[in-house]
């Protein structure tokens, strides 16, 4: 037998593993959709007639949060702090989201606007529809309507809601999407299919 | 002098940091991991009756469909240590009044005998009586409705396969 030497070097090989946490890496790259990063965390209601949504890309989405009184989770409450904004803790209310980006919640600055098309209530919709105006028509496909002799923006938008929003809020997104300069004619609602549905349709799959 | 170095030795690169950057890499990706959710969508119009028109309107034939709450019902909810809210039993007893001109129905949307598939069989009879076609249908929610109201009565609309669909605008003051 071969004699060995006390202070032979132990080495593992590394091969293996390296190959093995690149394929992690790889499959969770793959299944990371980046692409949801638009989209909030939200109880949206169920409809039978949901059709499959297939995104256009440059549709905007627009969501619609809702909190009950007290209910108010800590990271919510930390991204309000840190832009300095106060929310009410005793009553319930709602926000409006895009790309992260609050563009209404409750008691914002009206900067004493006021609202165009009741005159002489403040508008508290401003940065929504100033928004709008300066990121979303240009960006959306245009077309000339040659009756009307304006452009008008052929994607729609999407309002994803939660499903205790009071409906107010979303007739007056709707409201801003007609004002001057803006004038979306189209809106899509997000819902989510039936659990049951989609559990029966699944089963029927595999059979 | 050194010693004369041997011929064939092999290099080997170090390979720690480089493992280490890669785990880097994999935990990020493992704790952003979001799983795509898959949603649907309902399609309708905007409410496009703003501003004046001299043009003569043609009486056409219209539903227009009201929604009133007639119970708003109890919220009923628990909060985490989070203060996320869990086990939200909405508005439990909630009852909502649909009124299409001089009908009216009562829908609660929080009942548990409530048929998932089919939750206004009323309302989807009296839709039938219509050309899916060539009818508008308009849903005018008062005050206190809230969205998730407004998606069923929708879906029953998209359903009975009327092709145009629009909302009319706010009655609520801010």
């Amino acid at each position: 037998m071969a004699k060995r030497t006390a202070n032979t070097e132990i080495e593992i090989d590394m091969t293996p593993m390296i190959d093995m946490t690149f394929l992690l890496i790889i499959f969770f790259i793959i299944v990371n959709d980046m692409s949801q990063k638009d989209l909030e965390e939200l109880k949206l209601p169920i409809a039978m007639e949901a059709g499959h949504d297939e995104p256009p890309e440059n549709r905007p989405v627009l969501n619609v949060r809702w909190f009950p009184a007290g209910g108010v989770p800590d990271s919510v409450i930390a991204h309000y702090k840190e832009l300095g904004i106060g929310i009410p803790s005793d009553q319930e209310w709602s926000d409006i989201v895009w790309k992260r980006n609050i563009l209404y919640y409750p008691f914002m600055d009206t900067k004493g606007l006021t609202d165009p098309i009741r005159k002489g209530r403040p508008d508290y919709y401003w940065k929504l529809a100033e928004t709008m105006r300066l990121v979303w028509v240009p960006e959306m496909a245009t077309k000339m309507d040659d009756k009307l002799k304006r452009i008008l923006p052929d994607d729609p938008i999407l309002i994803r809601a939660d499903r205790n929003t009071p409906f107010k809020y979303i007739q007056k997104i709707m409201e801003v999407c007609t004002r001057e300069g803006i004038q979306i004619w189209k809106v899509q609602l997000a819902a989510s299919e039936d659990p049951k549905i989609v559990d029966a349709r699944e089963k029927a799959k595999r059979k | 002098m050194a010693k004369k170095k041997k011929k064939f030795e092999e290099i080997k690169p170090d390979m720690t940091p480089m493992i280490d950057v890669t785990f880097l890499l994999l935990i990020f990706f493992i704790v952003t991991l979001k799983f795509k959710v898959l949603e649907g969508r309902l399609d309708a119009a905007l409410p496009k009756d703003r501003g004046s028109s001299t043009a003569k309107e043609e009486e056409i034939e219209k539903i227009d469909i009201q929604l009133y709450v007639a119970d708003p019902g109890d919220l009923d909810f628990e909060i985490d240590d989070k203060n996320k809210v869990t086990n939200l039993k909405v508005f439990s007893g909630r009852k909502i009044r649909i009124e299409v001109g001089t009908q009216k129905w009562y829908y609660e949307p929080f009942d548990p005998n409530r048929d998932t598939q089919n939750p206004l069989p009323e309302l989807a009879t009296f839709l039938k009586t219509f050309d899916k076609d060539e009818t508008p249908v308009s849903i005018d929610a008062r005050k206190g409705i809230v969205y998730g109201d407004v998606v069923v009565i929708l879906d029953v609309i998209v359903r009975a396969k009327f092709e145009q669909v629009s909302f009319a605008g706010t009655f609520e003051q801010e």
